[in-house]
């Protein structure tokens, strides 16, 4: 076990620049996501921590040791890889012997190794087949299990969950989580789904074109979205935007008055925009009117998509509510858990 | 009734007019197929039936059937260099698949997998692009010196080498596509598992390349069995050439033997058309890969 | 994605070019420049060893001068320009059939194979068994119709339509392959839309699978080319170039020349003159390849 340590880590590819810099701490035994939306630097930067790309500048420090030259094999890490990377002509049991063969472990050694990891993981009963024989799920786990028997210091997973169907993803999202508490080694996730990531990790990175936006534990990022980006990446349904001014009485949108939690008077007069998540809109006699567009039940909840002063919103209502497209509802936003940003940098305020 | 039902029903009845219409063209165009298919294999079916037919018969006028086996027995007399031939034929092929599957695995891995300098990588590929496009009969004159130059001249080695050198490109081509189609990841998960390149070659790369190089393989085997020029250029003959070599001196300008020149033929022909019934889904694969290019 | 492994090489990646480097490049490349070095020598045999004289181009003027070496290349190209249409033709005729035919469709993918990968010299027995005026089974059919026999391979054109008719039966079939399988790969939907528009049979292959497959066609037409240009087995055994240098293709007179006349320098300047001719052409086709690409682009561009 080992933490690890980015320090102003950038990458080029010829000319295009896929990491501006990144500088991440992970401690020892820390489940660490790294999500944001495709092409954003994620699998590169994971693969310069495996050994597996060049680092253009900046250091990667994987317990004391500086491993910017190192071979991925001194690295001691183990990687999971999005499409598994199992070896074809390999049984299970020797997919995930495989590396301690290579340093010539002893074939009893080897053995024992294999079966305690096959059974963490519940693939007793499949170490003889081949890759080709077995399910996606399956797959998955042998791929785990290859990781497991070497006892790196540090796991590498390239979203291990995608090519999953969405059952199995969250059971294994859980088998993950579970197998973390229990091996207390350091794992970093790479992952573009923020519900994988803030339901398995105890600390997410969010990138977004080859920056860090923001890290930190799951709910701080969900309460305290340090810009725009983040709080509209984090949470789903998607956090509602509306443009407009900040008054001494509230947020000021069309002929709309929105309420803001704490009053900071050093605001006062200027232009925002006013950030509130769906779920934290509720219907009730005193708010503010809206008109209903779209109902969209789910089932456990229904997502209303209404109209406030021209700009569409997103609300999400737990119990059942009898409202049709054209019906006026009325709104109150709760005042404690508003979000307020800079509209020119989008940051928070 | 309905007017439904009535609409099915018409339906049914163009439909099956349709298959009829179909299956009629159907009948004539394999009709012509298996003509064409006829045209296609007579030749070799006929040269079968002489192989077992008297020398009597064949040159007889009219169509007479004198089965035998004496023409078979003969050409595999002692007396005869066939035999000779035969294994001089089978060292060539053997050598040749050996040499020729080493070199074009290693090239074609390299090329696929491994980054090579710019000018080895061009050199690799602009001989895979040139070479096939070259008549071998332009290569003859320079071989040939070659081989006096280097006293290989009318051996067998010299024979390796050059079938070597004919099929190398295609062989490497062949096995490039097959290196292509096994996903980096392996490499990737091979190396983080320690394996060091020579290893990911030996114990990752070269099993699941197996099906190409035995179509490559089947390939090279196949065309040095029936390479006739540099046989019948680099050797002087008789007991030290290649068997195709040997089929082609049975065709002398006085008295040919037609039935044994029948009978070595179809010996020479029998095991490639059984290796086509086994493997033809190799073989097909391969023309076609290789040529798609 | 790239990898590492294409950045950071090692010793293994150099050595494993080595052997393919040191046959193709070192042999093959070797034999190559000597036969460029004798284009322009005169050679004779002493006590069995080559003795070299500087000869600066009386060997290209030989074959100016040669009206063999000419008549060759007519002859070639002749060869060249029918066996590839007629193949061509023939294997997609084939293809079409193939690929309608429920019944036949392994059984004729398998016997097709036969004639491409029989040796050629077998090829020319067989045809040798066929068209001999003594024994042949064709004079013999003639003959019991009551019809007038011929020696065909002694007639001028009777040759000349024997070999072409010898290589279009033996490499039919890698045409047949190589359109058949594009065939395949042709989108059935396409095909079915077709249909749905109301296109018979003939339509649908003229206007739909033909144009689909003409890649694969250019493609094929490409390799053939190459292969009539290699032509020699077939050709050695069966006419021997005759009657009258009626068949000489290009490949026979360059080994009359080397090894019957031992007119070595000869030998290497008409090898190394038919070389640059065919990159000539090779060089004209890509060219007109990628100018009528470019076109293309430029239409798909302004549209
Ligand atoms: N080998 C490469 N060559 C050039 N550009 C690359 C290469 N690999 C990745 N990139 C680029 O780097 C950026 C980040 O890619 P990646 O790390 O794969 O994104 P993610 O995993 O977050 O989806 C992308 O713009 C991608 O196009
Ligand atoms: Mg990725």
């Amino acid at each position: 076990m080992a933490s690890v340590e980015i320090q102003s880590v950038k990458k080029f590819y010829g000319a295009l620049q896929a990491l501006h810099g990144v500088s991440i701490q992970i401690e020892d035994g820390e489940f660490v996501t790294l999500v944001g939306p495709s092409g954003c630097g994620k699998s590169t930067l994971l693969r310069m921590l495996a050994g597996l790309e060049e680092i253009s500048s900046g250091t990667i420090r994987i317990g004391a040791a500086v491993v910017n030259d190192l071979p991925p094999k001194d690295r001691d890490i183990a990687m999971v890889f999005q499409n598994y990377a199992l070896y074809p002509h390999m049984t299970v049991a020797e997919n995930m012997g495989f590396a301690l063969k290579l340093k010539n472990a002893d074939k009893g050694e080897i053995r024992s190794k294999v079966e305690r990891a096959a059974n963490i993981l519940n693939l007793d009963k499949l170490l003889d087949r081949y890759p080709r024989q077995l399910s996606g799920g399956q797959r998955q786990r042998v791929a785990m299990g290859r990781a497991i028997v070497r006892a790196p210091k540090v796991f590498l997973f390239d979203e291990p969950l995608s090519n999953l169907d969405a059952t199995l993803r969250v059971s294994m999202r859980a088998e993950i989580k579970s197998l973390h508490q229990r091996l207390g080694t350091t794992i970093v996730y790479v992952t573009h789904d923020q519900v994988e990531a803030m339901t398995m990790a105890d600390k997410i990175v969010v990138m977004r074109d080859g920056i860090v936006e923001q890290v930190g534990a799951p709910l701080e990022l969900y309460d305290r979205p340090s810009n725009m980006f983040v709080a509209g990446f984090i949470g789903s349904p998607a956090m509602n935007f509306l443009t407009g001014d900040i008054r001494a009485n509230g947020f000021m949108t069309g002929t709309c008055l929105f309420p803001i939690g704490e009053n900071r008077p050093d605001l006062h007069g200027r232009s925002a925009v006013y950030g509130i998540r769906p779920e934290h809109l509720r219907i009730s006699e005193d708010g503010i009117p809206a008109e209903v567009q779209l109902v969209e039940p789910t089932g456990s909840e229904s997502h209303l998509i209404v109209k406030i002063a021209d700009q569409a919103i997103t609300c999400v209502v737990r119990d059942r509510v009898d409202v049709r497209p054209g019906d006026l509802i009325r709104l109150s936003p709760d005042a404690d858990r508003v979000h307020l940003f800079d509209p020119d940098g989008e940051n928070r305020l | 009734m309905t007017a439904g039902s009535h609409a099915i029903k018409a339906e049914v009845a163009t439909r099956s007019k349709l298959r009829r219409r179909h299956s009629l063209s159907d009948m004539t165009s394999d009709a012509v197929l298996v003509l064409l298919l006829l045209g296609f294999v007579a030749p070799i079916v006929w040269m079968i039936i002489l192989a077992f037919q008297s020398d009597r018969a064949i040159i007889s006028m009219f169509w007479e059937i004198d089965l035998t086996l004496d023409n078979v027995a003969s050409i595999l007399s002692p007396a005869e260099p066939f035999r000779a031939q035969l294994v001089n034929s089978i060292i060539v092929v053997t050598g040749t698949v050996v040499l020729c599957g080493a070199a074009s695995t290693l090239a074609a891995y390299s090329l696929s997998k491994l980054r090579l300098s710019g000018w080895l990588n061009a050199a690799v590929n602009v001989s895979c692009a040139v070479v096939p496009l070259l008549p071998p009969m332009a290569l003859v004159p320079g071989f040939y010196v070659t081989l006096i130059q280097t006293g290989l001249l009318g051996s067998l080695t010299g024979l390796v080498i050059l079938n070597t050198i004919l099929n190398l490109p295609f062989a490497t081509l062949l096995m490039k596509i097959g290196f292509d189609d096994i996903p980096p990841a392996l490499q990737e998960a091979a190396s983080i598992d320690g394996a060091s390149e020579a290893r990911t070659f030996w114990m990752i790369m070269l099993p699941l390349s197996m099906p190409s190089l035995i179509t490559s393989s089947l390939f090279t085997a196949i065309m040095t069995w029936n390479e006739f020029l540099m046989g019948l250029t680099m050797t002087s003959g008789g007991t030290t050439s290649p068997l195709s070599v040997g089929i082609a001196s049975l065709v002398q300008p006085y008295e040919v033997r037609w039935g044994q020149l029948a009978a070595a033929g179809s010996l020479a022909v029998v095991p490639i058309m059984i290796a086509s019934v086994v493997a033809s889904k190799r073989i097909i694969a391969g023309m076609t890969r290789g040529a798609v290019k | 994605m790239k990898s590492l492994f294409r950045q950071r090489s090692g010793v293994f990646s150099k050595i494993t070019t080595v052997p393919f480097l040191l046959l193709v490049i070192g042999v093959g490349g070797y034999s190559w420049a000597q036969v460029i070095v004798m284009a322009f020598s005169r050679l004779r045999i002493e006590a069995g060893q080559f003795v070299w004289s500087p000869a600066g181009f009386d060997n290209f003027r030989d074959i100016l001068a040669n009206d063999v070496a000419l008549y060759s290349v007519a002859v070639t190209t002749i060869f060249v320009i029918a066996t590839v249409w007629l193949s061509v033709l023939l294997g997609l005729l084939l293809a079409l059939l193939v690929q309608r035919s429920k019944r036949f469709n392994r059984l004729a993918q398998v016997v097709l194979l036969w004639p491409a990968m029989v040796a050629p010299v077998v090829v020319s027995l067989i045809w040798l068994l066929i068209l001999s005026p003594n024994i042949g089974v064709l004079n013999k059919l003639l003959d019991t119709f009551m019809l007038p026999t011929q020696d065909w391979l002694g007639m001028e054109v009777g040759a000349i339509v024997a070999i072409v008719i010898v290589d279009v039966w033996h490499w039919t079939p890698v045409a047949f392959l190589m359109l058949y399988t594009a065939l395949c790969a042709v989108d059935e939907e396409a095909v079915e839309a077709a249909r749905c528009d109301g296109a018979n049979e003939w339509q649908v292959i003229r206007y739909v699978k033909i144009p689909m497959l003409m890649p694969a066609i250019l493609g094929t037409i490409f390799i053939r080319a190459v292969m009539g240009v290699k032509a020699f087995d077939e050709m050695y055994l069966l006419t021997a170039g005759g009657p009258n240098n009626a068949t000489t293709l290009v490949s026979l007179h360059i080994r009359d020349v080397f090894f019957d006349q031992l007119n070595y320098g000869y030998g290497s300047a008409f090898s190394v003159l038919i070389v640059l001719l065919m990159s000539l052409i090779i060089a004209l086709v890509l060219t007109v390849r990628t100018l009528r690409h470019s076109r293309f682009f430029m239409r798909e561009v302004q549209e």
